[in-house]
């Protein structure tokens, strides 16, 4: 039987929230972080964000949202084109494959699992720019976002979390 | 039949569907990397179509990064707050000084005004400059650039030098009409044709990605001490020459480093200075300035500043 109009309306606003949470997450890896001592250094938003719906809903985040928030996101900071959306796609996949073992588990199994994601995606983005850029990038600044985005995940769940009883709540 | 049919159709597509998702997946990634090595060759439709998307996103940038840009105002504030009296005493003693250089500051301009007349010195052109805000940041440990809230339409073009109060912050790479990228003095990318203040060597300051600078290119045995400021040269015709980049911090067998005399903590606003220098090669990307159909000045270093320029002693 055919939903109401409206009944369906709402259903695609609910299906599209992690797409716009994960595209509004890209806008915000970009903005200063306005910390002193931390200027250019922004936690990675957009991993956390394509981490939460790759485990809880993969259904509703497409690999092609995935690919275009990287792409956004990498004309955004002004990295090489495509980097962050080969990053973004490795986490998106790489956690695809993990979920099971975090779904249903308490947080900071899922806590864990975003440190190695994060250690790895980062681990990645360094190798491929220091690969196109032909030199090798201190790698100190890479710890010290490691440690930023750890740090903001709670926080950032929290938010997901929200939007996920959004979308599940009829 | 047709029952049967639709269990067989069924239990085809299911695994299909996943094959299919696993193919997109694989497509994509290939993408990505097509476009990062596509991306290396600068194609000007590439850029252009970048600059592009990059305009449309600049208001919703402009917007949502006025609250951190609050915050560290705030922050700023508190803390200006906590170290208000011995702020106070130190800008006092600078007020001493400064008062005792004012004075010699006054005297030397009568000086110059007079021996300027004496020798019909021409003066350049005045820069103007545009000011604008630092919309999107956070490239991290990886790229060193700025996104800035001004473009083409309020009259920014590649290659003009961007400055924060206590000098060059780097340069304007990028334009599109509403924005700006400017690459950090700090970048990898990054390689400045500058002078040593006081022994006037030629050298290059390059960035490494790290907050320090690097000298290079110096002669064997240059005399280069801690403590030195370093200036553009204006080599190259880009940047305007005067323009203060760092003081020298180390001086060691692996080099010579630079502090930079931007403070990178509180980049909230730069200023973009137009000199009417047209030392960058266009690619393509951007229209002609319009001073470019301009005979070439009769005197091409008349605007240096005075210090700058080599004149036979009389």
């Amino acid at each position: 039987m055919r939903q109401p109009l409206a009944q369906r309306l709402d259903g695609w606003a609910r299906g599209l929230m992690p797409t716009l949470s994960v595209l509004f997450l890209v806008l915000m890896s970009a903005v200063p972080s306005g910390l002193p001592n931390f200027a250019g250094t922004s936690p990675c938003y957009s991993i956390i964000g394509v981490f939460y719906w790759s485990v809880f809903r993969p259904d509703l985040l497409p690999a092609a949202v995935v690919f275009m928030a990287g792409l956004l996101q990498d004309i955004l900071l002004g990295t090489p084109l495509g980097l962050n959306a080969l990053v973004l796609l490795a986490v998106f996949g790489v956690t695809l494959s993990q979920r099971r073992a975090m779904l249903g588990r308490p947080f900071y199994i899922l806590w864990f699992g975003f440190l190695a994601i994060i250690s790895a995606a980062l681990g990645l983005t360094w190798l491929l720019a220091s690969l196109l850029q032909t030199h090798l990038i201190p790698p100190l600044g890479i710890g010290l976002q490691v440690v930023m985005t750890l740090a903001m995940f709670p926080f950032l769940v929290w938010l997901l979390v929200r939007i996920h009883r959004y979308i599940v709540t009829t | 039949m047709s029952q049967r049919r639709q269990v067989s159709f069924n239990g085809m597509v299911r695994p299909l569907g996943g094959l299919w998702h696993r193919f997109a997946f694989v497509l994509l990634i290939l993408a990505a990397f097509t476009i990062m090595l596509v991306g290396k060759a600068d194609i000007v439709i590439v850029n252009r179509l970048k600059g592009e998307i990059a305009d449309a996103v600049t208001p919703i940038l402009d917007v949502v990064s006025r609250p951190t840009q609050a915050l560290a105002e705030l922050i700023d504030q508190t803390r200006q707050w906590r170290d208000l009296q011995a702020q106070n005493a130190r800008l006092r003693e600078e007020n001493k000084r400064l008062r005792r250089w004012q004075g010699a500051a006054l005297e030397l301009e009568a000086e110059n005004r007079a021996l300027r007349a004496l020798s019909t010195f021409r003066p350049g052109p005045r820069a103007s400059f545009v000011t604008s805000r630092v919309i999107a940041d956070g490239g991290g440990p990886f790229v060193h650039s700025l996104m800035i809230n001004a473009g083409s339409r309020a009259g920014v073009r590649k290659g003009m030098a961007a400055v924060a109060s206590g000098g060059l912050a780097g340069t304007v790479v990028s334009v599109g009409n509403r924005h700006a990228r400017v690459l950090l003095a700090t970048d990898l990318n990054s390689q400045i044709p500058a002078l040593v203040e006081h022994s006037r060597l030629p050298t290059v300051v390059a960035g490494n990605n790290s907050r320090r600078l690097e000298l290079r290119y110096l002669p064997q045995n240059a005399a280069v001490r801690p403590g030195d400021r370093v200036i553009t040269s204006g080599h190259g015709g880009m940047l305007p020459p005067g323009l203060a980049i760092g003081t020298v911090s180390s001086v060691n067998e692996r080099g010579v480093w630079l502090t930079p005399a931007v403070d990178w903590d509180t980049l909230e606003y730069l200023r973009v200075l137009d000199y009417k220098l047209d030392g960058v090669v266009n690619d393509g990307t951007e229209k002609d300035p319009v001073y470019a159909v301009h005979p070439p000045e009769t005197a091409p270093s008349s605007w240096l500043p005075d210090v700058l320029v080599d004149r036979p002693s009389q």
